[in-house]
């Protein structure tokens, strides 16, 4: 009955349906705002974009979609002729992605194995080009994925997977502005490709250049932190450690005026080593050229570098772009972290100061012990200098970036409050 | 054999969904009986009590009012899910519903998904000889070894279709050939694994072949045909859409030993030249469908062959033979006045002096198809409009992509009272008016073209509600 209301909604789908057949490569669908038509095919096809024209989109959804629930309603869905089928699909996944029922039934034909797992990963992707936000068309992906990794894939097809996943979160990411469900889904294709690991350092690297340029992008940030969790636990990567040798610096540039700058520590435990390790870098010495920051002889310096790098970063975007609260969430992500490490490095100074004791503290006694010590880390009174200098900045702010000076306060108050034993010194600088 | 599928549906007689799961089901596939009858009053289950002694004790009035042979006679004219429901009735009509003599013709189409190889292999031991008439297409999960079970049992089968059943490979048709002389019609269509030696062993074992469909068995050559051609004289109808590598040979020796061919489609054997089709048109005159569609090496020669020597042709379809011109529909509109239905898509040379010609020659002319035909014009279709066969038999018109068409042409369609349909897809010059103008003359009229229908479409449910209900509400 609605195929006969519009009999051109079957010839456009199957122009539709061409198109995809004839270009392998199809990048783009959009709607083009042409309100009027004429007896011309409204599908149009230039350079890998497919264009369909306004008037006839709601016609044509309505067809497919009255098609198809009928179909559903008399249980003729699997018998219907799977060339007819894919058509009404392709054409109500393109207008709107976000009906889950559409998916549901492509979901069905693969089960049974009259679809194919790629031809359909390709018109998701075709799809998220409108529609960069649909979560349901990043969940089917998802799904038609962890189907395709199930069965055996040699190395180059993984990879091209994997580059065109990326392709394609970007491509989402950018056109459409805090697009969670995109970041999403490249965490996940970074987390369960089996060749994903080779490319967390590329990932970390091209990462910056994006989150410079979108700094209200909380999600964007969030990947880059996820990125920092999974590179750090598989630590080792030399060739970046030129990179963070000059971070380093900078980063600890402020303890050449500090009275801890030579203070020598007791014995040779690891924070001890890492003191030397510091001074080394600040006067330069012991330049060697396949690794400066020696990453090999103290675990930590690596994970320090990595961080330093990111406060340093964070430090001048907050700088150039006052007033987006994404960058002090990245802000206190990075300092969170820092603290772990004094933590941790602290904890091990203590527990072996207590071995060497012979007899282990209780548990309370020892953590208190290792707090007071993260005072006098000069590893943390660096940490600690640098929101000072931060924060005295931001107070000093224009009346115009009010709410950069409000968001500085809340920092402030969250440094307090969760990194407690600095809170001293914070407050000394701000009243 | 049969005393065990016997025992097999008459203790699942009391399911009350057996009429959505046929017996032919293998018991694993059907569900758990539901143990209803526990849990209904005591009025319910005496007369659930009495009815079955009503059915069960052949004291039923029909089973004494009716002999068992008119029974048996009523349910040979039953479907197969009708048959299936009576045998769930009593043991009396178990027995006579599932007599073999009723399963003489079975279409399991509807049943596709769920046909599996036990299915088949019940079927054919409970009709074995019975069987003549056997549908299967769609039928997929069917392989050889249930097929060759069944030529074994069902050895008087005369037709059966195995059309896009993908597994079915040569040594089906080898069994077929050993165990079913009378096969007379056969559907092989997309059963891409059959090769030459399938048509070897139908001419050896079936001589009585009259239909054959091998479409889109692309691995035949013209050995197979060639061996068919000489086994299986009274060949009727031969189709092999899409058989690449067919060529001149294969049909001229086709044509040489097939004189009774009638219905043949060479759709997409682009190997085919003028010569198989003067051969064709020599041997078989009684041919009346045709199709050479995508036959792109044929000429002229071929429609004034096909012109003199087949009077009969109701059906020729010749899209895409695109040296097709004018004085060959000349030839064959004036000799071949049965046509019917012709497909003339991309035929681009041909003009109007062809349109003209079909108008006077062709008054039966039901079904036109003059898609890409770039040079058609208004008077062409004048031409048309005004001939017999327009305002009697002419039902269908395929004018997409004529670009030279204008409402003109729609003006003079007017005359043709049967007219069900016209395609117009991006005839450019076509307006809305011209179209409405139309349809106030043909009130039936389907008109295929890119408009946006006048009235708004209704709404759809199809994006997701953003609030439930209550949300609505408040």
């Amino acid at each position: 009955m609605h195929g006969d209301q519009f009999p051109a909604a079957e010839k456009i789908l199957s122009d539709i349906e061409n198109v995809f057949k004839r270009d392998k490569d199809l990048k783009d669908f959009e709607i083009l705002p042409v309100t009027v038509g004429e007896n011309k095919s409204p599908v149009l096809h230039a350079e890998h974009t497919l264009g369909l024209q306004e008037w006839c989109v709601r016609h044509l959804y309505v067809h497919v979609y009255h098609k198809l629930t009928n179909l559903k309603q008399q249980q003729r869905l699997r018998r219907e002729d799977p060339n007819t089928l894919s058509r009404l699909l392709l054409g109500g996944v393109l207008l709107n992605p976000d009906c889950t029922f559409l998916w549901n039934i492509r979901r069905e034909l693969i089960v049974m194995g009259r679809f194919d797992l790629f031809s359909d990963l390709h018109i998701n992707a075709v799809t998220l080009s409108r529609r960069p936000k649909s979560s349901e068309a990043f969940v089917y992906r998802r799904w038609l994925l962890s189907r395709i990794l199930e069965s055996y894939l040699d190395a180059s097809t993984t990879l091209s997977i994997l580059e065109e996943e990326l392709r394609v979160t970007l491509m989402a990411a950018n056109r459409y502005a805090n697009n969670y469900h995109a970041w999403n889904h490249r965490m996940w294709i970074m987390s369960h490709l089996p060749q994903a690991q080779d490319h967390f350092i590329n990932e970390w690297v091209s990462s910056e250049e994006w989150i410079s340029k979108h700094v209200s992008e909380h999600s964007g940030l969030q990947y880059r932190e996820y990125l920092f969790k999974q590179i750090m636990q598989n630590v080792g990567h030399t060739y970046f450690c030129h990179k963070l040798r000059l971070s380093l610096e900078n980063f600890f540039l402020p303890l050449k005026s500090s009275e801890l700058y030579c203070v020598s520590l007791k014995d040779s435990t690891p924070l001890k080593q890492l003191h030397s390790l510091v001074i080394d870098i600040l006067e330069q010495k012991d330049f060697c050229s396949s690794c400066p920051i020696k990453c090999g002889s103290n675990p930590h310096i690596l994970h320090i570098g990595f961080l330093a790098y990111e406060l340093l970063l964070v430090t001048e975007l907050i700088r150039l772009y006052p007033g987006h609260e994404a960058l002090w969430c990245h802000r206190r992500f990075v300092l969170f972290s820092l603290y772990s490490i004094v933590k941790e490095i602290n904890t091990y100074e203590a527990s072996k100061s207590d071995i060497s004791d012979g007899v282990p503290h209780p548990k309370a006694q020892k953590l208190s012990v290792s707090d007071i010590e993260i005072e006098c880390n000069f590893l943390w009174s660096v940490i600690v200098r640098h929101e000072e200098s931060l924060l005295e900045e931001c107070s000093l702010c224009t009346p115009e970036e009010s709410y950069q000076s409000k968001l500085a306060f809340r920092h402030q108050e969250w440094v307090e409050k969760i990194l407690k034993r600095s809170g001293s010194c914070v407050k000394q600088s701000t009243s | 054999m049969r005393k065990t599928l016997l025992s097999m549906i008459q203790s699942n007689r009391n399911k009350l969904e057996v009429l959505k799961q046929p017996w032919w089901i293998p018991p694993i596939l059907r569900k758990k009986p539901q143990h209803s009858f526990s849990v209904c009053t005591g009025s319910m289950k005496q007369s659930y009590v009495q009815l079955r002694r009503v059915f069960m004790e052949e004291e039923a009035l029909i089973n004494k009012k009716l002999p068992k042979e008119l029974l048996l006679r009523i349910f040979s004219c039953l479907d197969v899910v009708s048959l299936c429901r009576c045998a769930q009735v009593s043991k009396a009509w178990n027995v006579l519903a599932l007599d073999g003599s009723n399963w003489q013709r079975i279409d399991l189409f509807d049943f596709q998904r769920d046909v599996e190889g036990p299915v088949i292999e019940n079927i054919s031991r409970r009709c074995g000889g019975f069987l003549r008439k056997l549908s299967l297409k769609g039928c997929q999960s069917i392989a050889d070894g249930s097929m060759k079970l069944f030529a074994q049992l069902c050895h008087n089968v005369e037709d059966l279709n195995l059309n896009l059943c993908k597994n079915i490979g040569d040594s089906t048709c080898q069994a077929l050939s050993k165990h079913c002389p009378k096969l007379q019609r056969i559907d092989l269509g997309s059963c891409c694994e059959i090769t030459d030696n399938s048509l070897k062993a139908l001419s050896d074992g079936c001589p009585a072949l009259t239909h054959l469909n091998i479409a889109w068995c692309d691995s035949i050559t013209h050995f197979g045909v060639e061996a068919l051609a000489h086994g299986c004289p009274k060949l009727r109808s031969f189709m092999c859409s899409g058989c690449v590598q067919l060529n001149d040979a294969a049909i001229r020796v086709l044509a040489e030993h097939c004189p009774n061919l009638e219905v043949v489609n060479l759709f997409g054997c682009n190997l085919v030249t003028d010569e198989a089709v003067h051969k064709l048109a020599e041997n078989c005159h009684g041919l009346h469908y045709l199709c050479l569609s995508g036959c792109t090496l044929l000429t002229d020669a071929s429609l004034i062959i096909l012109a003199q020597q087949c009077h009969l042709l109701s059906t020729l379809e010749v899209a895409g033979c695109s040296q097709f011109t004018d004085t060959g529909f000349q030839a064959l509109a004036r000799s071949c006045r049965l046509l019917e239905k012709m497909d003339l898509e991309e035929c681009i040379l041909i003009t109007d002096t062809t349109l003209m010609h079909l108008g006077m020659g062709c008054p039966r002319l039901e079904k036109l198809s003059l898609s890409h035909c770039e040079l058609i014009t208004d008077e062409g279709i004048r031409h048309l409009g005004m001939s017999p066969c327009a305002a009697e038999n002419l039902t269908v018109l395929e004018l997409d992509n004529c670009p030279l068409i204008t409402d003109a042409s729609l003006d003079n369609l007017v005359s043709c009272h049967n007219l069900q349909r016209i395609e117009l897809y991006d005839c450019q010059l076509i307006t809305h008016t011209g179209i409405r103008r139309l349809r106030s003359n043909l009130p039936n009229i389907l008109v295929h073209a890119y408009f946006a229908p006048a009235t708004p479409p209704p709404a759809v449910g199809g994006t997701r509600q953003r609030y439930c209900r209550c949300c609505v509400i408040l």
